[in-house]
């Protein structure tokens, strides 16, 4: 360059030249780079077999049902008679508040976890130390109409939880050991993975497949894919489920029960104010304790004694020390 | 003459600048991988103005717009296969009664931020779309008068309107709620001719002693027993004991006949031991299973009985008792 904004043949032909080489060079790089087959899909052998335990070890399950209409209070007790949320959630802890928001429904119909239930139980967490806590699901219906219409997105924020979104890179395929229906199929494990506690939120419903909806069949919202396949198995994949996931606790919510027309319900006749909160290092238990809310026997609901079979708690609730509180 | 090298000063500002820049550009990154729920929810609200009904498309189904009303959502179309997505476990239930499309949509109530959810089934004829309203009527409910099988509760309509089976379901309650519930379904039936559905079978179960809103159709399946189909069913209580009638329209006599003696020898199959019964039908049967009773009869193309009776005398009087109802004559 002879002047400023001149340029001379020399120095063109150079600069051409560099920026000729660095271009065939990017160019090459990005060929070698170049997968033309893609990525292979992952076979069944390639599935991590795994299941996630959250679960604290304990001789005995620990479960608290308290009687009242004011969810605040009732988990307060609760947790209070169990010895406190420091049982369970520790200094630094990640909590993940796995709730059931399947459907875009107001909070007034109890077809998902209630927003101030979901509040109490993340300010809980923070109060004991928690370093942060996620709430997760991966609803039936849009997710974003979910979080947002069913008010949990708005209690989680408020409590000063995040909302994890089911984004696909956030499903791993996963077969749980000696599986025959969670095999190689695709389950929202970012939120299990990031968390050191996991506490299950659900409410008591009805549900037309499987007889009842609670605290097992919450983990259900943790399948991906074409999951409606296995309501022919309803029974089978909650027993799975089970295995999958062993949480820290669960908090089921029959304070209001949907009695009718589950899982979806849709009018206020559906549901039945129960004022009962049960929570429980037992899902199984907590369960069996909820379907008598829905007038069922354990005998009614086959997912139950194959949960129990399957080493995810206790049915037989009548041998466990249940405390049992009044508001 | 060569330009002047650039100075330290210039050089670290500029560094500092392309720095500053690429934090921007990551932060972004980062906010548009996690949006807020809320904030996309009403964006797409935002995207759907209150004149956007659309045409009926494919399903032949239109959820209007009336004035008060403002979408919330895009309508959202939910064949067979896929309806287990919007409904999740509830979907067996249309499935098994001919559902061939749910269209569903959100719409906000103006002025008071309420919102509400119509789902629209389109099934494949007037007696599905009664058998999925029968299924899940809440007893109790009072009538809502949009057509002869609509009722309201607190915070829902619910109605059948040709082969249309009907659910608006409000976040509100309230009589401005029920009133804005009713002018919705009336846009609905009037975007939407049809003929009214009027089904016979339900003035054919004698009154005495029948639980009150409990006839209901079963599209399939009935009793676990697979070749028996569109059966009506209506509750008793005598005495504090309860049984279930049933009645059953067939293609002929013949077939009803068949299908009787089909029923009571799957009774047998699975350890029914049958018994004399007098009765005035022809083909008539009463088999005992599992310490209950089981009457079946025929009555021309009808296929009646009386299901899980504890009583053997009260399942014989129900059944003589739909058998005159049956007869047209006086009971």
């Amino acid at each position: 360059m002879t002047e400023r904004g001149v340029i001379s043949r020399r120095d063109f032909l150079r600069r051409s030249a560099r920026i000729g080489v660095s271009a065939v060079a990017g160019a090459g790089v990005a060929g070698l780079c170049f997968d033309p087959a893609g990525p292979a899909p992952k076979t069944a052998d390639s599935a991590a077999i795994r299941s996630f335990d959250f679960s604290i070890p304990a001789e005995t399950p620990q479960i608290a049902v308290v009687r009242g209409p004011d969810r605040k209070e009732t988990l307060r007790l609760a947790l209070e008679a169990l010895g406190g949320i420091e049982q369970f959630v520790a200094p630094g802890d990640r909590v993940l508040l796995k709730v059931n928001a399947a459907f875009s429904s107001p909070a007034m119909l109890g077809a998902t976890s209630h927003p101030e239930l979901v509040f109490e139980a993340a300010r809980h967490c923070f109060a004991a130390g928690a370093r942060s806590v996620t709430v997760a699901d991966n609803p039936i219906n849009d997710p974003s109409a979910c979080f947002t219409l069913t008010g949990i997105a708005d209690a989680a924020q408020k409590a000063g939880a995040v909302v994890m979104l089911p984004r696909p890179q956030r499903f791993d395929r996963i077969s749980i050991p000696e599986g025959r229906l969670i095999l190689n199929w695709p389950v929202f494990s970012a939120p299990l993975n990031g968390a050191d506690k996991v506490i299950g939120l659900a409410p008591v419903k009805d549900h037309h497949r499987s007889g009842a909806s609670m605290s097992l069949k919450n983990w259900y919202g943790l399948l991906g894919g074409r999951r409606n396949l296995f309501h022919q198995n309803i029974h089978g994949i909650i027993r799975e489920l089970s295995i999958l996931v062993r949480p820290t606790l669960v908090v089921l919510d029959g304070t209001v029960s949907m009695i009718a027309n589950g899982p979806t319900g849709g009018s206020m006749s559906d549901l039945k104010q129960t004022d009962t909160l049960i929570v429980s290092t037992d899902p199984v238990a907590a369960d069996v304790l909820g379907a008598r809310l829905l007038g069922l026997s354990p005998a009614a609901l086959p997912f139950i004694g194959e949960a129990a079979a399957a080493g995810a708690g206790i049915a037989d609730v009548d041998r466990l020390n249940i405390k049992e509180l009044k508001l | 003459m060569a330009s002047a090298p650039p100075s330290h000063r210039e050089s670290l500002t500029s560094l500092l600048i392309l720095a500053v820049l690429f934090g921007i550009g990551c932060g972004l990154v980062l906010v548009q991988r996690s949006p807020n729920p809320a904030v996309r929810a009403l964006k797409q609200a935002a995207q759907f103005p209150a004149d956007a009904a659309g045409p009926a498309g494919r399903t032949g189904t239109r959820i209007p717009i009336p004035e008060g009303f403002t979408a919330m959502s895009p309508p959202e179309v939910y064949d067979p296969e896929r309806l287990a997505d919007k409904i999740n476990g509830k979907a067996e239930l249309y499935l098994s009664a001919g559902v061939q499309h749910l269209t569903a949509r959100r719409l906000a109530m103006d002025g008071d931020g309420a919102w509400l959810e119509v789902f629209v089934y389109l099934m494949e004829s007037p007696m599905d779309a009664y058998a999925v309203y029968s299924a899940q009527y809440r007893p109790g409910a009072a009538p809502a008068g949009v057509s002869r099988y609509s009722y309201t509760t607190e915070n829902a309509l619910f109605f059948i309107h040709g082969p249309f089976y009907v659910e608006i379901v409000s976040a509100a309650v309230g009589p401005e709620t029920q009133r804005r519930l009713a002018t919705l379904a009336s846009e609905f039936v009037r975007a939407h001719p049809a003929v009214e559905t009027v089904v016979a079978e339900r003035s054919l179960f004698p009154q005495e002693g029948i639980v009150p809103d409990s006839i209901e159709l079963q599209p399939a399946d009935v009793f676990g027993f697979q070749e028996l189909d569109d059966v009506f069913l209506a509750r008793y209580r005598f005495d504090g004991v309860e049984m279930t009638a049933f009645l059953s329209r067939r293609a002929s006599t013949d077939e009803a006949r068949e299908l009787a003696a089909a029923y009571a020898a799957f009774l047998e199959r699975f350890g029914g031991r049958s018994e004399e019964l007098a009765f005035p039908a022809a083909e008539a049967y009463l088999v005992e299973i599992f310490g209950t009773w089981e009457v079946v009869f025929t009555h021309g193309r009808m296929l009646a009985g009386v299901h899980e009776a504890e009583d053997r005398a009260l399942a014989e009087l129900l059944g003589r008792r739909i058998w005159t109802s049956l007869s047209g004559e006086a009971p």
